[in-house]
C-alpha cells in the first residue's frame, strides 16, 4: 500500500493535472454557452431585449394572436422632456395591451458607451435614441439595426409624409432608413448674459473681433468671459468645428470625412486650433474648464448668475436654462447668437442636427411594434405641444412654422428655425459624424490642444493618421 | 469514502504521518476535492481571463462586428507609441507617491492609535470611515469639494481666506497627480493605520523596558525598536499599496477620467480607454496583457527583495 516519496508526487502531480484539465474544460464550455442562452431565454433584468409572455389580461382582442409584446426603449431625455415620454408611453400602455413599452433614461456621456456595449453583447434594447450620422452607420454595417424603409413606405407612410424629406438624411445608410426623427432639430450657437454685455457696454458676439474684445473687458472685470465645460471633450470641440468653418467653410470637414489623405493639415484647421489657443492665453475659459463637466447644469448656472459672460452650446442648453433657471429668459437677459463670422462668405453654415433619431434593434421581437408606439407616440399632437412649448424646441414636423408662431418661446424658436432655413450648410457634429474610434481619437486631441499639451501641428498629425481607417 | 477517513482527513495533526501512510491517495484526492471551489473561482476569474485577453490581443475587435485575426499588428501598434509609456510612467509615479505618503502617515497613526486612551476608541471610528465609501463615492464627493467654482474648497478658500483665483486642483496637468495621490491616501490611509496599529499593538512590552532602563530617546525608541519590530507589517502594508495602485482606476475614472488630456492617464484607465471608448478590444487587451506582466514583475521583485517567502519572524531571540 506504501509507495515510494516518487510515486507518491507522481500521484499528486497526476491529480493536479487532471483537476485543472477538468476545470479548464468546464470553464470554456461555460464561457461559449452562456452568450448564446441570454439572448435567448432574457429574462428580468435592464438591459435585456424584449420577452414575448402570454397575454395576462383576459378577453383581450389584440392583434398579436394573445401575446404581449413587451418592449424597452433607451432614451437621454431629462427634466420636462422626460416626463413628457414618460406620460405619453403611459397613455400608450394604458389604452391597449398588445403592446407594452418601458422607457429607461440614462445620463448623455455616459449612454454612448453603454448603447455601444448593449448592441456589441446581443442585449440591446428594442428601441434607442441616437443621434444619425457615423455611429448609427457602424451599428447598421454591424447588422444590429432594423431597416425601417418598407415599413415607412407603406404601413406608416403617412407618419412618413408627417416629416420634410430632409430629415431623413443622417439616419439614411446606402439609400435604406433606420431611423425616426425624434426631439427637435438642434443648433449649436453661442449665449451670452445680455445684461453683463450691457453692463461693460459690450457689442453681442457677433464677429469674432466683438467675441476676443468681450473676452477682453469681462477678463479685466474679474468676470469668466466664456465657460466652457472641457471635461466632456465635445464641448471644446464647438470651438474647434465652427472656427474650421468660419475660416474655411464647411468643404474642410467634407474632405476629412471622405478620407482624403493629409485632410487634416487643410491650413484653415491650423489657423482654427490657433486661435483657440489664443483664446486659452487670454484666459478667456473659466478657472478650472478642463474639470467642469457638461450637462451637470454648472455651465448654465455661471451664465444665468452672471460669473460668466458666455457659452457656446447646442439649442438643447435653452431647454435647461428655461427648466432650472426661468428668470433669466423671463427677464430677457439670455442672448444668443450665431457663432461668431470670421469670413463673410463662410457665415451662414450651422452646425447641428434635424432631429436625432429613434432606431429599432434588429433582434427585436416585432419591428411593427417598435413602429406602431413609435408612430402613435412619437411626435403626437401632446408630444409637439410640449416640444413647442414647454420645452422651447422646434420638431422637425411639416407645418411647425405656424405653431411656433404662438409659442411662448417664439422670439429663441423663430430665431432657430430661421437659421436652419437660411443655412447653405448644416453640418452635423463632428464626433457623431466619424466613426465612434476616430471620433474618441479626436476628442482626445482636442482636449490636449485645449490644455497645450500638443501643438496644433501635433493634432493635425495625429487626425492624419486616422484617415482612411 | 466512508466516515472512517473522513474523520482522519479532518483532524489530529499529531496522527498525519500515520494518516499518510495508510490513506495516502484517498487523502489527496480529498484535499483536492475540497480544493475545488476555491480553484475554481481562481481559474475562472484569473486565470482564464488573462488567457482570453491574451487571445483577443491578436485580434481587430470593435465590440460590434465579428472579431478578425490580425496577428502581432496590435502588439506593434501599442508599443510602438508613446501613450503606453506615458501610461506606465505614471502609474509608476502614483505608485511611488502614494506609498511616500500614505507609509509614514499611517505608521504614526498606528502607532498613535495603538495605546489605549480614551480617545482612541472615538478616534478609530473616525479615522476608519474613508474605508467604508466606494472609490465612485469618494471620487463624486472629492470632484464636488475640490470643484474651482461650486466646490467646499473653493467656497472656504474665497470666503474665509479671501483668495481670488481658487486653484484647479483637478484640472492643472502637473498638479493632478498630486491631488488624486492626496484623495486616493484619503481613503486608504484609515486600512493602513489599522494593520500598522495591530502591528504596533505585537511588539512584546519588555524590549521598550529594557530601552527604557538603557535611556534611549523617543526617536531611537521608535526608528531602532518600533520600526524594525513591524518589518513584516510593513512588508505587507508596503505590497498592499504598490500592488494596488498599480491596477487603480475607479477613482481616477470617476476624478478625472484621466485627463485634463492624458496628464492622469494611468494604465488601468488606458486599458478602459482603449477598449470601451475608442471600442478597440484588441488594443485594449494588450495593455491589459502589459498591465499584468508589469503586476507580475513587480510582484516577484517585491518578494525578492522583501525575503516574504522566507517567513522570517522577529521575535527570535526575545
Amino acid at each position: 500500500m506504501s509507495k515510494s516519496p516518487k510515486q507518491k508526487k507522481k500521484m499528486n502531480r497526476l491529480y493536479l493535472l487532471m483537476l485543472v484539465l477538468v476545470l479548464a474544460t468546464v470553464t470554456v464550455l461555460a464561457g461559449c454557452g452562456s452568450s448564446k442562452q441570454t439572448s435567448q431565454t432574457s429574462t428580468g433584468g435592464s438591459s435585456n431585449s424584449s420577452v414575448s409572455s402570454p397575454s395576462g389580461s383576459s378577453g383581450d382582442n389584440s392583434a398579436n394572436s394573445g401575446k404581449t409584446v413587451k418592449l424597452t426603449l433607451w432614451s437621454i431625455a431629462t427634466d420636462l422632456d422626460q416626463q413628457m415620454i414618460r406620460d405619453e408611453t403611459d397613455k400608450f400602455n394604458k389604452a391597449q395591451s398588445a403592446i407594452q413599452v418601458t422607457p429607461q433614461f440614462f445620463e448623455n456621456d455616459p449612454y454612448k458607451d453603454k448603447l455601444r456595449i448593449a448592441l456589441g453583447s446581443g442585449n440591446a434594447p428594442d428601441i434607442f435614441f441616437n443621434w444619425g450620422g457615423g455611429p448609427l452607420a457602424d451599428y447598421v454595417k454591424a447588422g444590429h439595426v432594423a431597416d425601417l424603409t418598407d415599413l415607412l413606405n407603406n404601413q406608416f407612410v403617412d407618419y412618413k409624409n408627417k416629416f420634410p424629406d430632409s430629415v431623413w438624411g443622417p439616419a439614411t445608410v446606402d439609400g435604406r432608413i433606420y431611423g425616426i426623427p425624434t426631439e427637435g432639430s438642434a443648433v449649436e450657437l453661442l449665449y451670452y448674459n445680455k445684461a453683463l454685455f450691457a453692463q461693460y457696454n459690450l457689442n453681442p458676439p457677433e464677429t469674432w473681433d466683438d467675441l476676443l474684445h468681450a473676452v477682453r473687458v469681462l477678463k479685466e472685470n474679474g468676470v469668466a468671459p466664456i465657460v466652457l465645460e472641457g471635461k466632456s471633450q465635445w464641448p471644446e470641440m464647438i470651438w474647434v468645428q465652427y472656427l474650421t468653418i468660419r475660416i474655411g467653410g464647411p468643404q474642410v470637414f467634407e474632405k476629412i470625412a471622405k478620407g482624403e489623405p493629409n485632410a487634416w493639415s487643410d491650413p484653415a484647421v491650423i489657423k482654427a486650433l490657433e486661435y483657440v489657443q489664443e483664446l486659452v492665453d487670454m484666459g478667456a475659459f473659466q478657472n478650472g474648464y478642463a474639470s467642469m463637466d457638461c450637462c451637470k447644469n454648472q455651465a448654465e448656472a455661471m451664465l444665468a448668475s452672471g460669473k460668466a459672460g458666455m457659452l457656446a452650446q447646442g439649442s438643447w442648453v435653452y431647454n435647461t436654462i428655461l427648466n432650472n433657471y426661468p428668470e433669466m429668459i423671463e427677464e430677457g437677459n439670455l442672448g444668443f447668437v450665431p457663432f461668431p463670422t470670421i469670413d463673410p462668405q463662410y457665415s451662414k453654415a450651422v452646425v447641428g442636427a434635424p432631429s436625432a433619431y429613434y432606431s429599432v434593434s434588429s433582434k427585436t421581437e416585432s419591428v411593427e411594434a417598435a413602429m406602431t408606439y413609435l408612430s402613435e407616440v412619437n411626435y403626437n399632437d401632446a408630444e409637439v405641444d410640449i416640444l413647442i412649448n414647454q420645452l422651447g424646441q422646434i420638431p422637425p414636423v411639416k407645418g411647425v412654422e405656424d405653431l411656433l408662431k404662438v409659442s411662448p418661446n417664439a422670439d429663441f424658436q423663430l430665431w432657430m428655425y430661421d437659421l436652419i432655413a437660411q443655412a447653405d450648410t448644416v453640418q452635423l457634429y463632428w464626433d457623431q459624424y466619424l466613426s465612434a474610434t476616430t471620433a474618441k481619437i479626436l476628442l482626445d486631441n482636442i482636449s490636449k490642444l485645449f490644455i497645450k499639451q500638443i501643438t496644433p501641428q501635433q493634432f493635425v498629425d495625429n487626425m492624419n493618421q486616422t484617415l482612411g481607417k | 469514502m466512508n466516515w472512517n477517513d473522513i474523520v482522519h482527513v479532518i483532524g489530529f495533526p499529531l496522527k498525519i504521518r500515520m494518516v499518510e501512510t495508510l490513506l495516502f491517495r484517498r487523502l489527496n484526492l480529498k484535499l483536492f476535492l475540497l480544493l475545488i471551489p476555491a480553484l475554481l473561482f481562481f481559474f475562472v476569474f484569473v486565470i482564464f481571463p488573462v488567457f482570453k485577453a491574451l487571445h483577443t490581443s491578436f485580434f481587430e475587435d470593435d465590440g460590434i462586428n465579428p472579431p478578425s485575426w490580425v496577428g502581432l499588428s496590435n502588439w506593434e501598434t501599442v508599443l510602438r507609441s508613446r501613450d503606453i509609456y506615458h501610461s506606465l510612467w505614471l502609474t509608476v509615479e502614483v505608485m511611488i507617491l502614494c506609498w511616500v505618503v500614505q507609509t509614514p502617515l499611517s505608521l504614526l497613526l498606528g502607532l498613535f492609535l495603538s495605546k489605549e486612551r480614551r480617545s482612541t476608541n472615538i478616534l478609530s471610528v473616525f479615522y476608519f470611515t474613508p474605508l467604508l465609501f466606494s472609490a465612485a463615492v469618494v471620487g463624486i464627493a472629492w470632484g464636488y469639494i475640490l470643484n474651482p467654482n461650486f466646490g467646499l474648497l473653493a467656497a472656504i478658500l474665497t470666503k474665509v481666506f479671501g483668495v481670488s483665483t481658487v486653484p484647479d486642483l483637478l484640472g492643472n496637468p502637473r498638479v493632478v497627480i498630486f491631488t488624486l495621490v492626496a484623495v486616493i491616501s484619503w481613503q486608504f490611509i484609515p486600512f493602513h493605520t489599522l494593520l500598522y496599529q495591530s502591528g504596533a499593538r505585537s511588539i512584546p512590552a519588555a524590549l521598550y523596558e529594557a530601552a527604557e532602563l538603557d535611556g534611549v530617546n523617543a526617536w531611537t525608541r521608535l526608528w531602532h525598536i518600533t520600526i524594525p519590530q513591524m518589518k513584516n507589517t510593513i512588508i505587507t502594508s508596503s505590497v498592499l499599496i504598490l500592488t494596488g495602485s498599480l491596477t487603480y482606476f475607479d477613482l481616477i475614472f470617476v476624478l478625472t477620467n484621466g485627463g485634463p488630456g492624458d496628464a492622469s492617464n494611468v494604465i488601468a484607465l488606458e486599458m478602459y480607454k482603449t477598449a470601451f471608448q475608442q471600442y478597440q478590444f484588441g488594443l485594449g487587451s494588450v495593455v491589459a496583457i502589459i498591465m499584468t506582466i508589469f503586476g507580475l514583475l513587480l510582484s516577484l521583485v517585491l518578494v525578492k527583495v522583501t525575503g516574504f517567502s522566507r517567513m522570517e519572524s522577529q521575535m527570535e531571540g526575545v
